[in-house]
Order: C-alpha cells, then structure tokens, then sequence
C-alpha cells in the first residue's frame, strides 16, 4: 500500500534521506524555521529537515529543478493541511501510535516459534485496526479535502482495507490463535515429520467428529498426559516447528502493514509541521500565502512584504518588510549601510524561495518566484561567524 | 571381483607391515612423535605416524609412493580425496548412532541417507578421476576399480533401489491435528495452507520486500518418544514405504564398501602427510620428493628439522637451513661446535630426511639425494631413572649392545652426545670403539659431540658450525664440513665474560 502524499513516485523512508546542506542551515538560520515546525515532536524535526530541503520533486532522489506543476501539487496537500489540521494531525497520531505499539510488543529477540506468532497476530491485529482508523478518518472528512494526494490516500484505504480484506484477514488470525492446530507434513531426516504447512481446518462440524472419534478418515491418536513433562515440552516443540513457515507469514504481513504506517508518519509528520510553522508565524504576527509559481526560466522575482520568517520567530515579530521587483534580472544586487538588513533580505528571498521549492507557504504576498534550488554563500571569516551577523545588529538595535 | 583389491601405500604384491602404535624410542629422540597430533587426532595420528616410521624395502616401493605423492599434491584429487574421506566419516557416524536407535522406521531413515551418501561419493570420486586422470599406478588402478564397481550389476541395483525407496518416502504426507493433549494423525485432505492464504489476502497491502523476520527454531535431529509415537501412526497409515524402506536396507547391510574405505584412509595419511608439510611450503621452505642412491652417497641442500621448523614457522621466525655432502663410502659424520648452537637439531633433522625418503616421502629440502636405510637408531642421553639399578652409563652401554646386534650396512645411527655421563677420557675411549664397531657393521653414523678427537679420525666426516668472523663467539646456526678447529665455542664465551683460565689465574694471585 503506497502513501504517496509528498512525493508522486515514491514513498518517504526519511532514514535514507541525506542530511541537509548544513551551509545551508547555517547561512539561512533554518534551526529556528525546523524548531517551529517541530513544536518539540522530535520525529517532525526529523522529517523537516531531511525533506524541507529537498524541494517538491519526483522522488527525494530525482536531480534538476523542482517542476511547476509538482510544486503546484505539494502546495494544493499542504493547502489541505492548513485548512483541515485535526485530520493530518489526527493522521500522524494514527500512524504514530501503531508504529509505537508495535515496538512495544516486540521487544527484544523472539526464539519461539510459536512466541513469534502470538506477538505477530497481535501486532497484525493492531495494525490493521490503526489503518481503518484512518480510512475512517479520511472517509468521514473526505469532502472537505482538495489535494490530490490526500484524496488518493482515501480512495486506496478505502479500497484495499475493505470489510471483506478485515473480515478475512481476522478470521485468519483468529484461526491462528486457537489452541489446536491442524497441519500436513511428510518426512525429513530420520524420518521425522518435517515441512510442515498449516492448514485450515474445512468446517466446525468436520472438526468435531474428529475429535470425538467419527471422523470419516481412519486417525490414529497419540495422547501426552500433563504430568509427562519431557512429553509436554516435546509437544511444545512440535507445534513451534509446525507453525514456523505460517509465523513467518503473518510477520511477513504485519512487516508490509508496518511499513505502510511508518511512511505515512513520516509524511504527515511534514504536513503537521506545515501547520504547526504557520501557527507560529501567525503568533508573531506574520500572514503567509500561497505564492505563486513563475515559468521555468524566468529570471528575479517579485515579492511584496517579504520578511525572513527566522527573524520574526526569533524576535517575536514587528520585523519590517521589504518589497522587491527583480523579474527579468540575472543578477541582483543589494548594497546599503552597515547593519541596515542587507543579508535580512537576502536570508529572506533564500527563505522564501526555499519553502516556495517545497510547496509550503511563505511570506510575503504576491511572491512569484520560479522553482530553482538555492545556494548560498555567506562569509565565514573571522568576526563574521554566527551571532555576529545583521540578525543580531538588529536585534541589538531594539 | 577376481582382481586383487588396490592399495595406496603398498604396491601389488608387496607385503603390508603391521606397524604398531607404540612410538619407537629412536622416534622419539627425531622428535617425530611430536608429528603424531599433526597426523591425525588420537590413534589415528598414532597409525599415521607408524606407517611413516616403517622404511619401504627398495627403490621401487619408495617410487610407488611418490608417484602417488605427486597426484594427490594436485588440488583437484587432494580435493576429491578428501571430501570421500569426509563423507565416509559422516557415513560412519550415522550409522553408528543409527546402531543405537529403538525404532526401525527411523533406524532404517538414516541407514537409508548413508546408503545415498556413500553411492554418491563413490561417482563424485569416480567422476574427479575422470576429470584429473592420475599419473600414478596406484590412483590408476584406484580408478579402474571405480570403474568397475560404478558398471556392475550390483552396484546399479542399489542405487536404483535406494532411490526408489528413498522417492517412495518423499511421497509420504500425512496430516497432524495437534491438540493440547493429544495429536491425530490421518490421512491429509483438502484444506488450505493458512500461509498462503495469509499471503494472498495480506498481497494488496504488500509494498517492497521489508527486511524478514528470523525465527529460530529449536530444533534437533533426535527423535522425542512423541516423534518416534507420530512415525508409527504413519507407518500404520501408509505401510507400503516402510515396508520397502525396510527391505531395501535388510538387502544393502554393507553401507561402506571395505574396499574403498581402506582407499580412502590409504589416501588420508598422504594427505596428512602433506597437510603436515604444508605450513613449510607456505611460509616459502622448499619440500621435495629426494632422490634415492645405491652408491652410499648423500647430497643434501636447505634442509631443515621438520619438527623444528613447524614450531618456528607458527612463530613467525627464521628457520635455518644446513647443506650436508658425503661421498661414497663415506659413512661417519662427526658434528661439533657450540652448545646451543644447532648441533642436535642439524643431526636430527639428517636422521628425519632419511626416514622421510624411505617413507616415499617429500623432504623440507632444496634438494636432496639420499641412501635408502633400513634401520634408524639413536645414542641419546637420557635422564637418569630411579629403576635403572646400573646407573646411567650402563643403561646406555646395554642399549648400545642391543643396538649393535640389530646394526647393518643400512642402519642409520644418530649419536648425540655419547657418553657424557662419564669422563671425558673414558667417554672418548668408549665412543672410539662405538664407532668402530659400527663401521665394521657398514652402519652410517651422525654423531653430536663435545670430544673433538673423534673428528679428527680420518674415517670421519667432520662437520662444525661456522664461525663469524666478525663474532667469533656469535652462534652461527650454520655448518660446513671442515676440521673441529679447537676453537671450543665455551671459552669464547668465557673469555667474554672474564672467566678464562688466565683471568680467573689473575684473580686468584691478587
């Protein structure tokens, strides 16, 4: 089952992403943009981090400049997020919750068989319970969702968790978990039973003719009385290696439904720390919009009150803004008195064309700007290291 | 089968010796009982071991083995050789514990596995053969009896009739109801398998291939009482297999052809053998098969103590070769020099080339060319023992005279330091009637010694270590054939260290 909500070919696995430029992070002070993402979750902060930089692609590994309409894409989700946050919140929750459960109740190593598959038939049933949750949750809010993604992610949760899929699927772990087995083997080494496979037994009544004798097959009984210990363990032993190939089964299953949650966490993590970095910005008293997203290949851009986000959240806002009008400049230059907020504005546009790149919503209004990766470079001379920079001349100037 | 039966270490006709596990003293005093482990683990090392000490007859036997020496030096037939070896033991084990087991049904399981094994390591031998024709006539005819056995009547049954069986049992499928107290068996019937329809269902949710998860299960070959209860409730079930596992078993009660496991355990001490020069060669010594001479003569160059070199080569350090060259007639070797200074081990490692050679053996050698003997026997001084009423001396003295009697023209006798327990007049009295009686007998004679008189006899070799001239109290480890100079290596070093006759004078009169 695919997530698919940030990137259109593939599923986020935030562990395998690179660390972001630290330059980067550095020049443009993105710790505080991450931390207000955060609001303290340190999987959000993860997540940010590696995806925000990335930009709205492909895939997290796709090369050349974010396209247009992709961006236009992660903007419409990330449109959806602000306008319905309990529903992605409520997601990552979901997601979250069945992740941690399931680490919960796995603990350490398992040896057992038979062990193996009790825990699995738990995780399974908790899992499969967390994934209609949130085909519930994206059913019941399904009108008042836009992107395409999200919508996506509802019409596959409705398809693939339907009620026949759980009907069957907790049939079969209740199956799993009655105490009598039936299985069919043959012969390994020395003769004894090996290559078991696990059956299901064909119906109630069959089932209990056997038991009481009548079956219609000839069987023959073995008995092992509870006061034979050696016997017990044998038996114990005997049903761990009949249930081994179905115990790897069902964690085989349980290991695809986990996964599934794992993604979406990651992914609605992004999406809940679009939210959470709007909410804080509006708390300082910074308006974001959507900007919009000019033809590849044009050159400057156009932005009214644009601020540096960072600045605000540092300073708890009352940051100026600055208009700004370079469409059809290759080169722009900004020149001024010392301390006057040269690199402010210059951190502002990298901002801004930062989280235009990544579909999020950025100050000012009216921004237009073409998606196309940013670079920095910033001196980092003596005396001109952080702390020492136009952020704290402003700062100080307060 | 008319022909007689091939062997390896023996050619046709030859008289097989039956060597015995007790190490010889003389062995002992070439420290070759310390290759017994390297051989082969407990009495199988002892065997080995035996078999290297008894000397081959003539040329022709020594010739026999080299050849076969040199084909199982190939990897290809070493490697053949070796995993029959490994599937025989494997063989043995089975049905060793098969032996101990209650119940036919699995008894006759593993007897069967044997019978497969042991069928299929004869033509994966056959096979190697094929594929890497040995030179030897001994290999030869190793292959020629595979041939045969692989073509006849009875062995073609077997195979046809263990694998029948061994099908018959693969068909069996039975069905386990497993309760908390008891366990059904019958025949299988149409149910589903659980996992697939796990799989089947759970296919719409699968995305990649997660990292699966490892079950461990405690498992064991041995059968539990329930097992074994399981299997007869099977064998009731379905008797037909059983019946004919049964059978076929009873028909094929030899599992191990005697034939080729005596083969197979000739072939093992070659390897053994080559298995115990190997750490020489890899650490760059050379091993060669020596020629042999009639003549009396002996040529050797890069020799050095098997023994020794094993224990330096683990360590890592040097190892120090000597060249010896005796003509014809030539047949007294006196080594003196230093104490400490490789006298022994030089003496021993010439008493080691010779029954290597006549072993059929390769030598730690450059080259080597080498005088058959057929006796070794050793003069070492041994520690005095409490049960010796005689003394030390006379201990010594009767095992000479023991010696004596058995000495002839192919009698090798290494000496070291003879008669040390007494004084050095009686010692070098003693040692010159020694070697006179030995050469009168026609024996060859290496002999360590402090008494320098005895080199120089004219019917002696005289071999001393050499002297560095820049260090002329410096151990050399190096020996050359040239006169006992006198220049005893003690007062060297007593000089050194201020203790010579004219220092120690000098303190006295102060």
């Amino acid at each position: 089952m695919k997530t698919r909500l940030l990137f259109p070919a593939c599923d986020l696995d935030s562990a395998a992403l690179p660390p972001a430029d630290p330059d980067l992070v550095v020049d443009l002070e993105l710790d505080r943009l991450f931390a207000a993402m955060a609001a303290g979750d340190a999987t959000i902060e993860v997540v940010a981090r590696a995806v925000l930089p990335i930009g709205a692609r492909e895939a997290p590994d796709s090369t050349g400049a974010p396209e247009p309409s992709l961006v236009l894409a992660r903007q419409a989700l990330v449109a959806d997020a602000l306008a319905n946050p309990a529903v992605v919140r409520e997601l990552y929750r979901l997601a979250s919750d069945a992740v941690e459960a399931e680490r919960r109740v796995w603990g350490g190593a398992l040896r057992n068989a038979e062990l193996v598959l009790h825990r699995s038939v738990e995780v399974t049933r908790g899992l499969l319970d967390a994934v209609t949750a949130m085909r519930d949750l994206l059913a019941r809010d399904r009108a008042a969702l836009r992107s395409a993604a999200l919508l996506g992610l509802a019409d596959r949760l409705a398809a693939d968790i339907d009620e026949a899929f759980l009907r069957t699927a907790r049939a079969q772990l209740a199956t799993l978990e009655a105490r009598t087995l039936v299985v069919t083997a043959g012969l390994g080494p020395g003769n004894r039973a090996a290559g078991f496979t696990l059956r299901r037994a064909v119906d109630r009544r069959a089932a209990l003719r056997e038991r009481v004798g009548l079956a219609r097959s000839r069987s023959y009984a073995v008995d092992v009385t509870l006061h034979d210990q050696n016997a017990m363990n044998a038996l114990a032993e005997l049903r761990a290696r009949a249930v081994t190939p179905v115990a790897a089964a069902l964690a085989e299953s349980a290991a695809h439904l986990l996964g599934f949650c794992r993604r979406l966490r990651d992914e609605t993590a992004f999406l809940v720390g679009c939210a959470n970095l709007a909410q804080a910005l509006s708390t300082v008293g910074v308006g974001l919009t959507m900007p919009e997203v000019a033809a590849p290949g044009t050159r400057g851009l156009a932005a009214a009150a644009i601020v540096d986000p960072c600045l605000a959240l540092a300073i708890g806002g009352g940051v100026t803004p600055n208009d700004l009008d370079t469409v059809g400049c290759a080169l722009t230059v900004i020149t001024g008195a010392n301390g006057g907020g040269k690199s402010t504005v210059l951190r502002a546009v990298g901002i801004a064309q930062l989280l235009l790149n990544a579909g999020m919503l950025s100050r000012p209004l009216g921004c237009e700007a073409s998606a196309d990766g940013v670079r920095v470079h910033f001196p980092r001379g003596e005396g001109d290291g952080q702390g020492a920079g136009p952020p704290d001349a402003e700062l100080d100037a307060r | 089968m008319t022909e007689s039966a091939p062997r390896l270490l023996y050619g046709p006709g030859a008289r097989t010796p039956e060597p015995s596990l007790d190490v010889p003293a003389w062995a002992v005093d070439l420290r070759l009982d310390e290759l017994a482990p390297a051989l082969g683990a407990g009495e199988t090392g002892l065997q080995r071991l035996a078999v290297l000490l008894v000397p081959l007859p003539d040329a022709e036997a020594v010739a026999f083995r080299a050849a076969v020496f040199e084909d199982l030096d190939r990897p290809s037939l070493a490697g053949a050789f070796r995993s029959f070896g490994d599937v025989l033991a494997g063989v043995r084990t089975t049905l060793a514990r098969a032996a101990r087991m209650r119940h036919a049904a699995e008894r006759d399981r593993w007897v069967l596995d044997a019978l497969e094994r042991h069928d299929a390591a004869v033509e994966a031998l056959a096979a190697a053969l094929k594929a890497t024709p040995p030179a030897s006539a001994a290999l030869r005819a190793v292959a020629a009896h595979l041939d045969a056995l692989l073509a006849s009547e009875r062995f073609r049954a077997r195979r046809a009739d263990v694998a029948a069986t061994r099908a018959a049992l693969d068909g069996v499928a039975f069905r386990l109801r497993i309760g908390e107290q008891r366990v059904l068996v019958s025949a299988p019937r149409e149910e589903a398998d659980l996992a697939a329809e796990i799989r089947e269902a759970f296919a719409r949710i699968r995305d990649g291939d997660p990292e699966p998860l490892r079950v461990d299960v405690f498992d064991t070959l041995d059968m539990s009482p329930l097992d074994s209860a399981i299997l007869a409730r099977v064998a009731t079930l379905a008797p037909e297999p059983f019946a004919r596992l049964a059978q076929t078993t009873a028909a094929h009660r030899e599992v191990v052809d005697p034939v080729l496991a005596a083969i197979a355990e000739d072939a093992a001490w070659y390897l053994a053998v080559l298995d115990v020069l190997a750490p020489l060669r890899e650490a760059g010594l050379p091993v060669i098969p020596p020629a042999l001479r009639d003549d009396g003569a002996l040529a050797v160059e890069g020799l050095v103590d098997l023994v020794l070199a094993r224990r330096l080569v683990a360590d890592g350090r040097v190892v120090r070769a000597s060249a010896l060259r005796l003509e014809p007639g030539e047949r007294t070797v006196i080594i003196t020099g230093p104490g400490q200074g490789g006298r022994t081990s030089l003496a021993r490692a010439i008493g080691q080339l010779h029954v290597l050679a006549a072993a059929g053996c390769p030598v730690p050698a450059a080259s080597a060319a080498v005088p058959l003997v057929d006796r070794v026997a050793t003069v070492f001084d041994r520690p005095e023992r409490l049960d010796d009423p005689g003394g030390r001396l006379r201990t010594e003295l009767r095992r000479i005279r023991s010696m004596l009697a058995a000495a002839g023209p192919r009698t090798l006798v290494i000496a070291n330091e003879p008669f040390a327990s007494t004084t050095a007049a009686d010692a070098l009295a003693l040692a010159r009637r020694l070697l006179g009686a030995l050469r009168e007998r026609g024996a060859r004679v290496v002999a360590v010694t402090f008494l320098e008189e005895l080199a120089a006899d004219p019917a002696s070799v005289s071999v001393a270590a050499a002297v560095d001239p820049a260090d002329p109290a410096a151990r050399t480890f190096r020996f050359e054939r040239r006169p006992a100079d006198g220049l005893a290596h003690a007062q060297l070093l007593a000089a050194r260290y201020g203790l010579d006759g004219a220092a120690i004078r000098r303190r006295v009169q102060q």
